[in-house]
């Protein structure tokens, strides 16, 4: 049979989610850029992480940018928080990010976000590998028991001996089993 | 030829006790008992003796001054225990008082056979006084004495079919009390010289002569007395049977017997009444009692067979009758050919005999011989039935009369040690031709007939239960059972059965099965039952169903018979019992079975034993908790496969979950501190 020729389908590239992305980080910038400059200068400079990440998860879920997002944001926030609930002022804002202290709160909550997503994967695997392996002991178990009960047949069902001695069975003599035994209808004419 | 006959078949009792008389001197054979009566190995009496049975010194041990013999039966005969029974203490004029039988432990032939004890006679045997009777005396002391005989057993429903003057016997000195001898340790007929037999059941080997009835005897009666008159074998230039039998055929027996002797003129009337080759003319005993007390009836007529214009020659005799050409036919079936060729036969009958009928119906009997298989035998076979109806079934060396079917299976069995003929008889039909052939309607026959396709049933299954055994026990019903763990026990009546297996226990292999084919054949034939999915179970292809049959049938025999309990048999029984317990799945129930199966061996009860293996609420238990089992273990299975075959899936899909996880958990912590912070702040 002549294969059917298979058409390359081009991998998609994951530009189109960048573009969204861009797009939606740009309208926040301007509605942020119109409220607020301090605001922009602070999460353009505080989230820098975010930026990274979102190019570097090339992953369609981008897990990776989500955590290290999500991170990053709460370790900007309690700055960008000082801005709204102060002055906010560009000083505040360029005092703030020239602030080791605080630029190693918005880096390192980035890097956590990126420590949480390396770290969680292998923990849940290993999680449900054990959880895997421990069922399977339990199932194993209970063939044991079953194949001690039952012998070597319960693991083949056709082999089954008495599969068709059931309608054929002997009939017994029903005399003898009269006394005490319940086999009254047996080996009657 | 029955003077022939006398050295034959006295010196073999005669010499084999002086054989065995040094031996016999050397180590003294204690005497065997059956019940009152000592029986004397040591001690035989070859002048009492039958051809069959010897005799030995018998002894009353309440009353020493009795005169008493015994004549043992030989075992591989089937012994008309039935007559036995009647006989027993009847006490009838004119036939040797039977005092009592049984099975006994014989010693010379080292089983268990009958053993019948009579009243000894002290005036000897009538052959030893041939010619010394008075012919004015003959009625009063031969005739009389042996009608009223006779007319006592028939009166009893049984026919002698022994009589003889070998076996006719004076019971005193002075030879006033004639009586009949022995006819019950043989098959009927079974020693009887050719001469004795009618023309029909003579034509049959001894085994083949069937059980006949009192005109046979009335027959031999006849014969009997042309002895007396002549004082000897009024024919003793016929050398062989086959002289004697177309001698018969061709002469008619009144002619054979009596042509060459001068008989009183009395006696003329008598004789060709009781020597008829028609049995619906033979006197009967009640024409002979009328005769003796003077009645005179009209003699009967020599009726001469249809005689043809022109011979057919057959086997390098020429024939003029067709009694004797079937005969011929039957004994030299391989120039059957010659008949079937170019119409020989049926144009001779017609032509030559005149009879169309019996033309077309030979025309008939060789088409279908063609068409069934097309050898000589059958061929032969269908055309002797066809010439002469009257003559016994004969098929290769198998001749016999229908009622004489069971002796000659027995006998091609124990003798010859196969029944391919008499097997080949029934599964060709030919007893049906027979009957079918027959031009007088005989309820007999119709019993008969029924009797013979039933055989053919049982011939056709060969499992065990069925086949040749079956027929042999069923044709046989006093034939002991020819089971080589049995034989020596002589089992006749199931009865018999349990006791002799328990005794059997004591002494066998208990590796070797408590059953054979002979054994289920003879529970089969003898109880009174049908016990056919019993016997069915019992040949199942699966072996613990076979052994479920095995147990549940001897257990039905226990009950029926009302044995008791047997403990060794039990015990042998139970040894068998591993591919029953086996038939159930649970380990569990197997052990537990394997613990009870001991306690009920000691009670000695098959039944119980096979209540408790075949108990069918839990066999069904059992097997609905294994299917459930088996199921349970194929998931298990399944899932298992499952997971080692999808372990790099799970690799591959944990992966992903720990980092949906990880972002979830990012989330999560981040509205943590958001919040917090948030609610910080504002506080």
């Amino acid at each position: 049979m002549a294969k059917k020729p298979v058409r390359k389908v081009p991998p998609k590239k994951g530009g189109g989610g960048l573009m969204l992305l861009g797009m939606m980080a740009l309208f926040a910038a301007l509605i942020l850029m119109l409220v607020s400059m301090a605001s922009l200068v602070l999460v353009v400079f505080g989230m820098l992480p975010t930026f990274v990440a979102v190019l570097v998860d090339r992953s369609p879920q981008r897990f990776a940018f989500i955590s290290v997002m999500a991170m990053n944001l709460a370790g900007v926030f309690p700055y960008l928080l000082d801005l709204w609930m102060g002055s906010n002022s560009m000083s505040v804002a360029i005092d703030s990010l020239t602030d080791v202290f605080s630029l190693f709160t918005m880096y390192g909550s980035a890097a956590v976000g990126w420590v949480l997503f390396i770290v969680t994967p292998p923990i849940v695997t290993t999680v449900m590998t054990f959880i895997a392996q421990r069922r399977v002991s339990i199932l194993r178990a209970n063939q044991k028991k079953l194949l001690a009960e039952w012998g070597n047949a319960v693991a083949n069902l056709e082999d089954d001996p008495m599969e068709e001695s059931e309608t054929k069975e002997p009939n017994a003599p029903g005399a003898p089993g009269a006394p005490g035994a319940p086999k009254t209808d047996r080996g009657k004419k | 030829m029955a003077e022939q006959d006398k050295p034959d078949t006295q010196a073999a009792p005669d010499a084999a006790p002086s054989a065995a008389a040094p031996k016999e001197k050397a180590k003294p054979i204690p005497p065997v008992t059956l019940d009152r009566f000592n029986i004397l190995p040591g001690s035989p009496i070859p002048e009492l003796s039958t051809p069959s049975a010897r005799a030995y010194v018998a002894e009353d041990k309440r009353n020493s001054e009795r005169k008493l013999f015994a004549l043992i039966c030989p075992p591989f005969l089937g012994v008309r225990t039935g007559v036995l029974e009647i006989l027993k203490g009847a006490n009838i004029r004119g036939a040797m008082s039977l005092v009592e039988w049984g099975v006994v432990a014989w010693p010379l032939v080292n089983q268990r056979t009958i053993a019948v004890i009579y009243e000894r006679p002290s005036g000897g045997r009538l052959l030893d006084h041939l010619g010394q009777i008075n012919q004015h005396e003959m009625v009063r002391k031969i005739i009389e004495p042996l009608c009223h005989g006779l007319m006592e057993l028939s009166s009893r429903g049984v026919s002698h079919r022994q009589i003889r003057p070998s076996n006719l016997f004076f019971m005193d000195g002075s030879m006033e009390r004639l009586v009949l001898g022995d006819c019950a340790t043989v098959p009927a007929g079974y020693d009887q010289p050719i001469l004795f037999e009618t023309l029909e059941r003579g034509a049959a080997p001894p085994a083949g002569r069937g059980a006949g009835d009192v005109s046979d005897d009335m027959y031999a009666l006849g014969v009997s007395i042309m002895f007396a008159l002549a004082g000897g074998n009024p024919v003793p230039h016929l050398r062989t049977d086959d002289e004697i039998l177309y001698a018969k055929m061709i002469e008619g027996s009144y002619t054979t017997l009596v042509a060459q002797e001068p008989i009183p003129a009395n006696m003329v009337e008598c004789l060709r009444g009781l020597l008829s080759d028609d049995e619906h003319e033979r006197w009967s005993l009640e024409q002979l009692d009328l005769w003796i007390n003077g009645r005179r009836l009209t003699p009967i007529q020599k009726k001469s067979a249809p005689k043809a214009k022109r011979y057919i020659d057959y086997a390098g005799r020429e024939h003029f009758n067709t009694r004797t050409l079937s005969l011929a036919v039957s004994r030299m079936p391989s120039q059957v050919d010659r008949l079937v060729k170019d119409n020989l036969l049926e144009t001779w009958l017609k032509r030559d005999l005149e009879n169309s009928d019996l033309s077309s119906a030979a025309s008939n009997a060789i088409h279908m011989a063609q068409n069934q298989a097309g050898d000589k035998d059958l061929i032969a076979a269908r055309i002797s039935i066809v010439l002469d109806p009257s003559l016994p079934v004969r098929y290769k060396d198998c001749w016999f009369m229908p009622d004489g079917f069971g002796t000659t299976l027995a006998h091609s069995i124990l003798q010859k040690g196969n029944a391919n003929t008499p097997v080949e008889v029934i599964s060709r039909g030919l007893p049906r031709a027979w009957f079918d052939a027959q031009d007088t309607y005989n309820p007999v026959y119709v019993a008969l007939e029924k009797n013979f396709d039933q055989l053919l049933d049982f011939v056709q299954e060969r499992k065990i239960g069925y086949g040749i055994e079956r027929c042999l026990y069923e044709t046989n019903p006093t034939l002991p059972c020819q089971s080589p763990l049995i034989i020596e026990e002589y089992v006749t009546t199931i009865k018999e059965l349990m006791p002799a297996l328990e005794r059997v226990s004591a002494k066998i292999d208990k590796k070797r099965k408590p059953i054979d084919r002979h054994i289920v054949a003879f529970i089969a034939a003898r109880l009174n039952q049908n016990i056919d999915p019993h016997v069915k179970a019992v040949g199942d292809d699966r072996e613990e169903i076979a052994t479920l049959g095995m147990l549940s049938l001897l257990a039905l025999v226990q009950w029926r018979t009302k044995s008791g309990p047997v403990l060794g048999f039990t015990s042998w029984v139970g040894a068998h019992m591993g591919p029953a317990i086996k038939a159930y799945h649970s380990k569990s129930i197997r052990e537990e079975l394997e613990k009870e199966v001991p306690k009920l061996i000691r009670k000695g009860n098959l039944a119980d034993l096979f209540n408790l293996l075949d108990n069918a609420e839990q066999r069904a238990q059992d097997h609905m908790d294994f299917k459930d089992a088996c199921k349970e273990f194929e998931d298990a299975e399944n899932e298992i496969k499952d997971i080692e075959d999808g372990s790099n899936t799970l690799q591959k899909n944990s992966s992903r979950l720990g980092e949906q996880a990880a972002a979830m958990t990012a989330i999560v912590i981040a509205l943590l501190i958001i919040t917090v912070t948030f609610l910080g702040k504002l506080w």
